[in-house]
């Protein structure tokens, strides 16, 4: 029999046969009659049980009003150990009430009290935990946490399933399976509800995902009622003839649950002393589960919805400032019924409280919608306190290389058995598809060193538009084949992020999309709504060209303005050349370079051309201004000093900004990306430049600028301050202390010409 | 279930008219679709009436019926027959999620599973009543918690007896409100017909 564990049977129908009045509280009667209690404690253990479990299923504060729970529960757990029995489990089950939103009940309340009773009963001396009977799989979380955060014993966790295989809540038992074992119980399974025959198809799933031990405890059958009494079916050898199958399943932990008796346990051990444990394989599977439903990446394409995040989305944005949650679920109800499969969920807002909202949003959503969630934030506090609410195990975007990101992000994922997306992305940005492999290989390698299994591990092969360099599409997608060919791990994209400042940029997603696809990728991050996505998932194949996006109409490209606005590179230095023949530089920049530029600025405002042109233009001007400087000194006190914010490392912007503003004269000092403010300060004591650009990306990034400003300030700067980059709006810009909001690269040198005056 | 009855029924619990089609074309629709989040389940038992008064008490009970009400409704009953009966959670959710997506449907499916939940409700326990009818008893009618001036706060102490939480998912909250909505306890009294009581 080495190798089995065997626990008791059924406490509260031996103790109805003894005289326990239906509504009473079993429990009691470990202080009124405490020699009942011990007596079927005995009866199991000379059965052969090796684990008795104590007589405290329903003692909780909760329930019991008016009882001292904490003296029914050192009873129960001293009468269990006076039984003799090898060990003695702390039965611990659920509140008989719902939590929130299905309920009134409260996760910190129901937590409180299940800290109540696992202190207890450890100090009482139970040996093991076992939270059983379970239908509501946050509560068994909840009890779960509250095991392993105040004991050191080991937790096994049992649900209980109706014949459809669900709990009556809704979970099945491969997720909560997958979610209970993440969470790091010693031990999942399931116990009451049904006969052990019929429970065999659910104790097969079970086995089938589960890393740790499997428990089982099933009735004797199905309950009859004769003349108003309920009675199990199942005798003895039946049940044991059945558990025999649930031990060849792979189970290694088996007792009874209600109607079973010392005779089911005495058969049970007499069935077990000629069986060997069945080895399983480690299961290896990368998930995200809700209460009800599993997702698996890696099985087909499972699609993220990034409708819930306010970037760029002003109602969004506002019904979350205005805290209506309506607005929020009816926007995850649509992404569910257009097909999506998990929703990503990021309330970064720098006027909210992000984890107060975040745990929001999680609550109601997971009261409503019955996909995963993929929590996204980069607020440690925001991510701690939402994973600890959330009925299942999420997906964490993102953890990053940096340092900060990795000690912030990791122990959460690992305390809360999340699946966490790694971004490839570090001090640097990655370019080519080699290095975002040698990105996610370093991604891999430091956070299974931190205790992550890889299988929770996604990887995020970073989305960079293609509007600032063509090549990005390609090696996004090349970086995604070899990441699962070669590292055998899932991986996620921003999918949309690729065509920023482009035209037709549903067209070129979509192409990106089914390019990805076809190079293996798990799971875009997209809009389900859009009927061109939709279309690329059911297989359709678009092939997009985006050459054409960055091969320009050469006509009109005479001359210096003409190559400018066309965006003709190669000839521009002897065009400059020629002209210098016979006028003045000055001349050539004032009545060449700046016409075009602003021709080709106004078309791009009005949407006629796109960032691909404007930047090919101020290429062009580039050089042509190389020939224009030669041998001209061109040090000197810059004009605009520009930096990137700390924390933020995207510079794409910035440097179109200035790109173009070096294109229109003016002198810049680039401090580049993740900038201290310190730095910036500093920079500007020592040049006392006329302005100052600030660029931010991310809505977490924001605070840092609104730092920045102040530091500036603090100092005397005299500076005309600018802010831009995705999340900022005129609003923000204005709440961040900025004496401009630069919308994009074109409008920051109005904004220079406005500051400057020149040339 | 007779499904033309039902939705009459609950049609006229929305409060429109019998010749409404439109009404009654979306009660349909919404019936056929999500009917199938229905998931009905009861639980019984029958005990015996030790005392009839002062006040009800039940054999193997723990806790006595209090009022006037029960006593009246118990007077002539040698049983009493406890029951419990749920839905299930999922209507109440889906009735949620319709309740922002698709209002109309909300309401009509909120009105569909109350009439069906009274009427499953009744026809599971119309099991029940025949077994003791052909025991030589007749049955009362289901007498809830709430009625009369039998307290709300019987629901817990039934639902307890019954393990109804355990047994069937219904919970009760600490102020006698039963959840899920669509949910019921009642007592039935088992009266014995002149001299047909069979042992």
């Amino acid at each position: 029999m080495k190798g089995f564990t065997i626990f008791d049977g059924a406490m509260g129908t031996m103790l109805q046969a003894r005289g326990l009045k239906a509504g009473a509280f079993p429990e009691t009667y470990n202080l009124t009659h405490p020699d009942v209690v011990r007596d079927i404690h005995r009866a199991y253990v000379e059965a052969g049980a090796e684990v008795v479990t104590a007589n405290t299923f329903g003692a909780n504060p909760f329930k019991m009003k008016n009882t001292d729970v904490e003296s029914v529960i050192k009873a129960g757990v001293r009468l269990a150990k006076e039984s003799g029995a090898k060990k003695v489990a702390l039965d611990v089950s659920a509140h008989g009430a719902l939590l929130e939103p299905n309920g009134t009940l409260s996760f910190d309340e129901a937590y409180e009290n299940y800290k109540k009773i696992v202190t207890w009963g450890a100090e009482a001396g139970a040996d093991i935990i076992l939270i059983e009977t379970m239908s509501d799989l946050l509560e068994a979380k909840c009890a779960l946490l509250a095991a392993k955060e105040n004991t050191s014993l080991p937790v096994y966790v049992t649900m209980t399933y109706m014949e459809d295989g669900r709990t009556f809540l809704g979970t099945d038992p491969v997720t909560a399976t997958i979610t209970l074992s993440s969470l790091g119980a010693d031990a999942v399974g399931v116990n009451c509800s049904l006969g052990a025959a019929d429970m065999l198809p659910l104790v097969e799933k079970i086995c089938a995902y589960a890393p740790c031990p499997v428990i089982v405890q099933p009735n004797a059958g199905l309950p009859k009622v004769k003349d108003g009494k309920t009675y199990y079916e199942d005798t003895p050898e039946i049940f044991s003839a059945a558990m025999e199958k649930i031990a060849e399943a792979g189970v290694t932990i088996l007792g009874g649950c209600c109607g079973t008796t010392p005779e089911h346990i005495t058969a049970l051990k007499k069935m077990l002393e000629k069986k060997e444990p069945v080895l399983r394989e480690t299961p290896s599977y990368t998930a995200a589960t809700s209460a009800t439903k599993t997702v698996f990446l890696g099985e087909g394409v499972k699609v993220i919805g990034e409708r819930l995040n306010p970037t760029g989305k002003k109602k969004l944005k506002a019904a979350l400032l205005e805290g209506d949650i309506d607005y929020i679920l009816k926007e995850a109800i649509d992404q569910e019924r257009a097909g999506a499969d998990i929703l990503d969920v990021n309330v970064g807002l720098p006027e909210l409280d992000e984890a107060k909202t975040l745990v929001r949003v999680t609550k109601e959503l997971q009261g409503t919608v019955s996909l995963p969630l993929q929590l996204d934030s980069s607020s440690k506090e925001a991510l701690e306190r939402a994973c600890r609410i959330y009925a299942g195990k999420p997906i964490i975007n993102s953890v990053n290389l940096k340092k900060e990101s990795l000690d912030a992000i990791v122990p959460i994922a690992k305390k809360y058995g999340a699946t966490l997306v790694g971004l490839c992305l570090g001090d640097t940005m990655p370019k080519t598809h080699e290095e975002r492999y040698a990105f996610a290989e370093k991604l891999v390698a430091e956070l299974t060193a931190r205790g992550i299994k890889k299988s929770d591990i996604i990887i995020d092969c970073l989305v960079l538009t293609i509007a600032t360099d063509e090549t990005q599409a390609e090696e996004t997608a090349l970086a995604v084949e070899k990441v699962t060919k070669e590292l055998d791990v899932r991986t996620v994209l921003g999918v949309s992020n690729v065509s920023f400042g482009m035209p037709d940029r549903l067209k070129i997603n979509a192409a990106f999309l089914g390019q990805c696809i076809r190079a293996g990728l798990s799971a875009p991050i997209l809009n389900p709504l859009v009927t061109e996505y939709a279309e690329v998932l059911q297989g359709k194949l678009i092939s997009l060209d985006t050459s054409a996006y960055f091969t320009f109409d050469k006509e009109g490209a005479e001359g210096i303005r003409g190559m400018i606005f066309c965006g003709v590179v190669g000839g521009i230095e002897d065009a400059v050349r020629e002209a210098l023949k016979t006028r003045e530089p000055l001349d050539i920049i004032n009545e060449d370079f700046i016409p075009a530029l602003d021709e080709i600025g106004v078309k791009f405002e009005k949407g006629e051309v796109f960032l691909p042109r404007l930047i090919a233009a101020a290429e062009v001007v580039k050089r042509g201004m190389d020939v224009l400087r030669t041998g001209e000194e061109t040090t000197g006190e810059p004009d605009v000093i520009l930096a990137t914010v700390k924390g933020d490392i995207h510079d794409i912007g910035k440097n179109i900004v200035k790109m173009l503003l070096q294109s229109y004269g003016y002198k810049v000092l680039d401090l580049g990306k993740d900038v201290d403010e310190n730095d910036v300060v500093d920079a500007w004591l020592r040049t006392k430049a006329p302005m100052i650009g600030l660029s931010a990306l991310m809505t977490t990034t924001v605070p840092s600028m609104k730092r920045t400003i102040d530091a500036l300030r603090a100092a005397g700067s005299t500076a005309q301050i600018a802010v831009g980059g995705a999340v900022l709006t005129p609003e923000y810009a204005k709440e961040v202390g900025a004496d401009f909001y630069g919308k994009d690269a074109r409008e920051t040198v109005k904004i220079a010409e406005k500051v400057i005056r020149k040339p | 279930m007779d499904e033309t009855r039902l939705l009459k029924d609950a049609l006229r619990l929305l409060g429109a008219k019998k010749e409404d089609e439109e009404a009654l074309s979306l009660l349909e629709r919404v019936y056929r679709t999500y009917a199938s989040v229905f998931r009905p389940r009861a639980v019984y038992s029958l005990l015996k009436i030790k005392e009839h008064s002062p006040e009800v008490r039940l054999e193997g009970y723990a806790f006595p019926l209090v009022g006037e009400s029960i006593r009246r409704h118990l007077e002539k009953a040698e049983y009493a027959l406890l029951s419990a009966f749920t839905l299930g959670i999922a209507v109440d959710q889906k009735i949620k999620e319709l309740s922002l997506s698709r209002p109309s449907d909300a309401v009509a499916l909120n009105a569909i599973a109350s009439v069906y939940a009274e009427r499953i409700a009744d026809e599971m326990l119309a099991e029940e009543r025949g077994k003791l009818e052909e025991k030589g008893y007749k049955t009362t009618f289901r007498f809830c918690p709430g009625y009369g001036d039998l307290p709300l706060g019987t629901n817990g102490e039934i639902a307890l007896a019954l393990g109804a939480q355990k047994k069937i998912g219904l919970t009760v909250t600490e102020k006698g409100l039963l959840l899920p909505g669509k949910s019921m306890i009642g007592i039935c009294g088992a009266e014995p017909k002149d001299n047909e009581v069979k042992d």
